[in-house]
């Protein structure tokens, strides 16, 4: 034991020095003290979330004219905003007299998802969910719900949003 | 001081206070899994589980500053530990 004390010190701590005294050590209750803290800080996090729920929601939608139908040839699409200016959302002609719309953001983590003429689905570019371009359906991927779809109407050859089903 | 150090009441207290760290670390790490379900959900823009998951981490919350007020009372003088 004592010619290990006795022993000069290693190469490699002169090469890197460890001054122990001026070191600020953290104790398990210290460190227990700040997990606390934090957790305190996830529940609050947590708090605000459910605030966000409590927000008021649109009961009524708008009637909005979204189109004329001579505007989106077949497989095409119009990017519109709908309930409100912050809520994208993507119209698309699937025939004729086929119109479908939806939400325009993924329901895994809002990313804006794009329709796909080639494949004939919705496709989200961020973590490929693939969804039902007729349904809206979650095909492939993450998301965990189908995009929300908006009701339409065409009149005069127009096209109007009317609602949001399953909000 | 070594034979403080080494003593059944010490050691016992060592224990107790690992047995609080590492209780309080698994509830955090709840917290932790719940707070981001949540933010997935509302980043999709549904909030139905907000309210169950904020009732779930408070819940984890105050049981951890039941384990702050143990970890207090472990050191304060005159406990049984602290002998």
């Amino acid at each position: 034991m004592n010619e290990t004390l006795n022993r000069p010190p290693a190469k490699w701590r002169e090469d890197f020095p460890v001054e122990w005294e001026r070191d600020n050590l953290l104790t398990r209750r210290e460190f227990t003290k700040f997990l606390i803290a934090a957790s305190g800080v996830a529940a609050a996090g947590n708090g605000l979330i459910a605030l966000q729920r409590s927000r008021p929601r649109l009961a009524d939608f708008p009637r909005l004219d979204v189109a004329a139908e001579a505007e989106i040839p077949v497989g095409g699409v119009k990017l519109f905003r709908y309930p409100a200016e912050n809520n994208p959302a993507i119209l698309i002609r699937l025939g004729e007299e086929r119109y479908v719309a939806y939400m325009q953001a993924c329901t895994h983590l809002a990313c804006p998802v794009t329709f796909s003429a080639k494949h004939g689905r919705i496709e989200c570019p961020c973590h490929h969910g693939v969804f039902e371009a007729e349904t809206g359906a979650v095909v492939s991927g993450p998301p965990p719900r189908p995009l929300p779809k908006i009701r339409l109407a065409v009149e005069n050859g127009r096209v109007f949003a009317e609602g949001i089903e399953g909000v | 001081m070594k034979e403080s150090f080494t003593s059944e009441a010490n050691r016992r207290r060592a224990a107790a206070q690992n047995r609080i760290l590492y209780s309080v670390l698994a509830l955090f790490f709840v917290q932790i899994g719940v707070f981001f379900y949540a933010w997935e959900d509302a980043l999709g823009g549904h909030y139905d589980r907000a309210l169950p998951f904020f009732l779930l981490s408070a819940a984890c919350f105050a049981a951890n500053l039941l384990f702050l007020k143990r970890l207090r009372a472990l050191d304060a003088p005159g406990t049984e530990e602290n002998h």
